[in-house]
């Protein structure tokens, strides 16, 4: 027994020493700005040639690049002869909605190919009715490694290709095989980190931009209201064709709920239906462009009661009998314990104080 | 005057109740200063208003929400080992039914309370009569809770009743008070045969009923998270996450509780090792269940990678509340498994050490369910922050000792051991000792 405290002591000890662990959350890794961008996509990545690098911790891919706010360059060097690949993400995504370069060199032939997350798998954009957006690409392998070179737009306009912003933070995929020249076998090492496109110093925006929100329509259980987001210039002039990311925040929560561009009156529309009454504070985000910074606008309507049937439970009456028939049931049988009780009691002499009654069950017959 | 018979069995189960010894008064008021710090320091969010605790606009839900699922979990003890035991006729669980029942009972009264301390204002619990819709999970957790507490009051007091009329009829005369309160609360029982069948009538039917009403209780509360549409709540396994986790919890609570009693009222000859290993190995095969329904939850929501999903992930994982998961995981669900597997849930202290842990484990799974969610931004927004402040630290402590000093209070004045049944338990022989009569 004593061991076995022991044991349990060192366990615990154990256990206690994790806690104050918390690992630090990663930095985003920076893609710089350059331009004229002086890389040459020829399958050799040589010092100096590209603006930032980075060697990834876990796979130990380095990876070379720079972009000059169109194209994006990168070069990459993977620890085996096999596969290797790189990915553009949304943010806090696996590869899902991820741009994927994914090539190999075969002898004198390099593969590189511009795919597209899918859920967890890659399929290539012309597969997916997209364009392959590569404008140059070239490879070598030497010294066990494998080099790839290639150079992307960073807004191709192909449904299957993730828009690169600067400024924003991206996932950032990096994975390899040691031996396999395919693009099927799964990885032998790959890891997920995030990632920032530096912005062009000379567009660092400035300019302040006013966002309005408000909510056209009765704000009513079941019934729709319009949210009306307004951008206005700092010069007071509507700005057109922005996008407006809207959300709601609500007591069971909610999130994103759509986009949409501004008009040239600056206006952006997005319809609401309110599925049950209370107060729903929405909110209007202009994520900012070259001149301007990101704007943010909140507005809290509070939807009154319907008048007509909940919109939560189309068939309210059938629910609530089903709840109260078995309700009812459970009542009923609770009913028919206290009986019992009370009918336990009826059938008992109630004990006399001249005289000590009969004692309990079998027990007090032992 | 009259002989009267008392067994060996009644003696040694009634002795606490006369003679509880210097270490329950000690327990008693360690556990009753805890519970005075607990009660200032809701007189001073009373006073002050919630701004005393860490909770705010964004995380509205904490420490007290958090305990409220844990006891409600325990509450779960007595169904289990009470109800499903007697439903299936498994005789060893004679001796141990009386504390299931009653942790029951208690867990769900403090469990109860937690609620309305996070209310705030206690005054507007009674909204949810006034102004509920049956629409809402709220209001379903008010009504399966209220119906499980009365159904638990039902199924602690019937097979008290013999018990009852023992005590009644055998306790020291100048106990007078005990001795009129058990009188009433007999309901002139005297073993006749109709009043025998008239109570394993209505054992019975509480038995399979009570099953049922439990599983909705976890359920619905499991409900409460999951109706909605924050990520990490949203899922459909939650119900059954909650019930197994409600389970584990609940027999790892019996077990402490029964370790505790046993050692201090000295009932190693009745509470046996053997019931400690079929609690063990019960506790093992839930711990792989449940390890087994988290892995499915937290794969499920990682796999598709969405945005909101990886954000919470990040926060358990690697992130703010990542100490605290990786305990969850390591200290409560493998290490208890590791003890009781080794072991063969053969040594009691290994069973009882890997209950520990798993109650710590499930606590801090409650507390992982409620606030890493509320933590993690519906709109663009920065990751929250809230660590609860000394005000909920010590209602959480004085919530515990209260839970512990209702089941001391319980003690003394109730058999912690079902007499009559553990008497007509015919499998299991009596120990020599319970063959002797001593008169009165």
């Amino acid at each position: 027994m004593n061991r076995l405290l022991r044991v349990a002591a060192l366990v615990a000890l154990a256990l206690a020493a994790i806690l104050p662990l918390p690992p630090a959350a990663a930095e985003p890794v920076t893609v710089p700005f350059q331009r004229p961008v002086t890389a040459i996509v020829d399958g050799v990545v040589n010092p100096g040639e590209y603006a930032g690098s980075f060697t990834d911790p876990i796979t130990s891919i380095a990876v070379s690049w720079v972009h000059d706010d169109v194209n994006i360059s990168v070069g990459l060097v993977s620890p085996g002869t096999g596969w290797a690949g790189i990915g553009f993400g949304p943010e806090g995504v696996l590869m899902d909605g991820s741009n994927i370069v994914i090539g190999y060199v075969l002898g004198a032939a390099t593969v590189i190919s511009d795919e597209f997350g899918v859920g967890l798998n890659h399929i290539a954009d012309i597969g997916l009715g997209g364009r392959d957006d590569i404008l140059e690409r070239a490879g070598s392998e030497a010294s066990g490694k494998t080099t790839l070179e290639f150079r992307i737009p960073m807004d191709s306009g192909d449904a299957y290709d993730i828009a690169l912003r600067t400024g924003k933070t991206f996932s950032l995929l990096l994975a390899y095989h040691d031996t396999a020249d395919d693009l099927i076998t799964l990885h032998t090492s790959a890891s997920v980190e995030s990632l920032v496109l530096e912005r062009d110093p000379s567009k660092i925006p400035t300019r302040r931009a006013s966002l309005g929100l408000e909510g056209l329509g009765e704000p009513r259980e079941a019934a729709n209201v319009t949210l009306v987001a307004r951008l206005l210039g700092d010069d007071g002039l509507p700005l057109a064709s922005a996008v407006i990311d809207f959300f709601v925040n609500t007591s069971v929560g909610g999130g994103f709920l759509g986009a949409a561009v501004t008009d040239t009156q600056g206006a952006a529309r997005l319809n609401y239906t309110f599925l049950s009454p209370g107060p729903f504070r929405f909110v209007a985000r202009f994520e900012g462009d070259l001149e301007y910074v990101p704007a943010e606008a909140n507005t809290t309507l509070v939807a009154e009661h319907s008048t007509g049937p909940s919109v939560l439970w189309t068939s309210d009456r059938a629910i609530l009998a089903l709840v109260f028939a078995t309700l009812a049931g459970v009542a009923s049988v609770y009913a028919f314990v206290v009986v019992q009780i009370l009918m336990i009691r009826r059938t008992g002499v109630a004990p006399r104080r001249a005289r000590r009654p009969r004692s309990g069950g079998k027990a007090d017959r032992g | 005057m009259a002989k009267i018979v008392v067994t060996s069995l009644e003696k040694t189960v009634m002795l606490p109740l006369v003679r509880p010894g210097r270490w329950y008064w000690a327990i008693v008021g360690v556990l009753a200063a805890i519970v005075a710090l607990g009660a200032y320091a809701y007189v001073v969010q009373l006073q002050e208003g919630l701004v005393v605790t860490a909770m705010r606009d964004r995380i509205s839900w904490g420490l007290y929400v958090s305990t409220f699922v844990f006891f409600i979990g325990i509450s779960h003890a007595g169904t289990l080992v009470s109800a499903i035991l007697r439903v299936t006729n498994a005789e060893w669980r004679k001796p141990i039914t009386r504390l299931a029942e009653a942790i029951t009972v208690f867990a769900l009264i403090v469990g109860a309370s937690m609620v309305i301390i996070d209310l705030g204002r206690p005054d507007r619990l009674l909204h949810i009569v006034q102004f509920g819709r049956i629409e809402s999970p709220i209001l379903w957790d008010f009504i399966s809770i209220s119906f499980y507490l009365t159904g638990s009051l039902l199924y602690l007091y019937l097979p008290l009743i013999p018990d009852l009329a023992t005590l009644r009829d055998k306790m020291p005369s100048k106990a007078r008070f005990r001795r009129w309160l058990y009188t009433r609360l007999a309901a002139r029982w005297q073993g006749l045969p109709e009043q025998r069948r008239r109570l394993e009538r209505a054992l019975g039917a509480m038995a399979i009923l009570i099953i049922p009403v439990a599983v909705s209780v976890h359920t619905v509360v499991s409900w409460i998270f999951g109706m909605t549409l924050r990520v990490g709540w949203h899922s459909t396994i939650f119900g059954p996450l909650f019930v197994v986790g409600a389970i584990f919890s609940g027999i790892a609570t019996l077990i402490i509780v029964m370790a505790a009693v046993r050692k201090l009222f000295h009932l190693e000859g009745i509470i046996k090792p053997i019931h400690f290993r079929n609690l063990g190995l019960m506790l093992l095969a839930l711990d792989v269940i449940l390890l087994y329904f988290t892995l499915s939850e937290y794969l499920t929501a990682s796999y598709p990678g969405e945005t909101q999903d990886a954000a919470w992930l990040a926060l358990l994982g690697s992130g703010e509340f990542s100490a605290m998961f990786w305990w969850m995981v390591i200290g409560g669900f493998i290490v208890p498994a590791v003890f009781v597997a080794v072991t063969k849930a053969k040594s009691v202290p290994a069973v009882v050490i890997a209950a520990i842990l798993v109650n710590v484990g499930m606590w801090i799974e409650r507390y992982l369910i409620v606030v890493p969610t509320m933590a993690t931004p519906q709109t663009p927004s920065v990751i929250a922050a809230y660590w609860p402040s000394w005000v909920e630290w010590s209602i959480l402590a004085g919530a515990v000792a209260g839970f512990g000093l209702l089941l001391l209070a319980f003690c003394r004045f109730f058999p912690v051991v079902s007499m009559w049944e553990v008497a007509e338990a015919a499998p299991t022989p009596l120990p020599e000792p319970f063959a002797t009569e001593v008169a009165d």
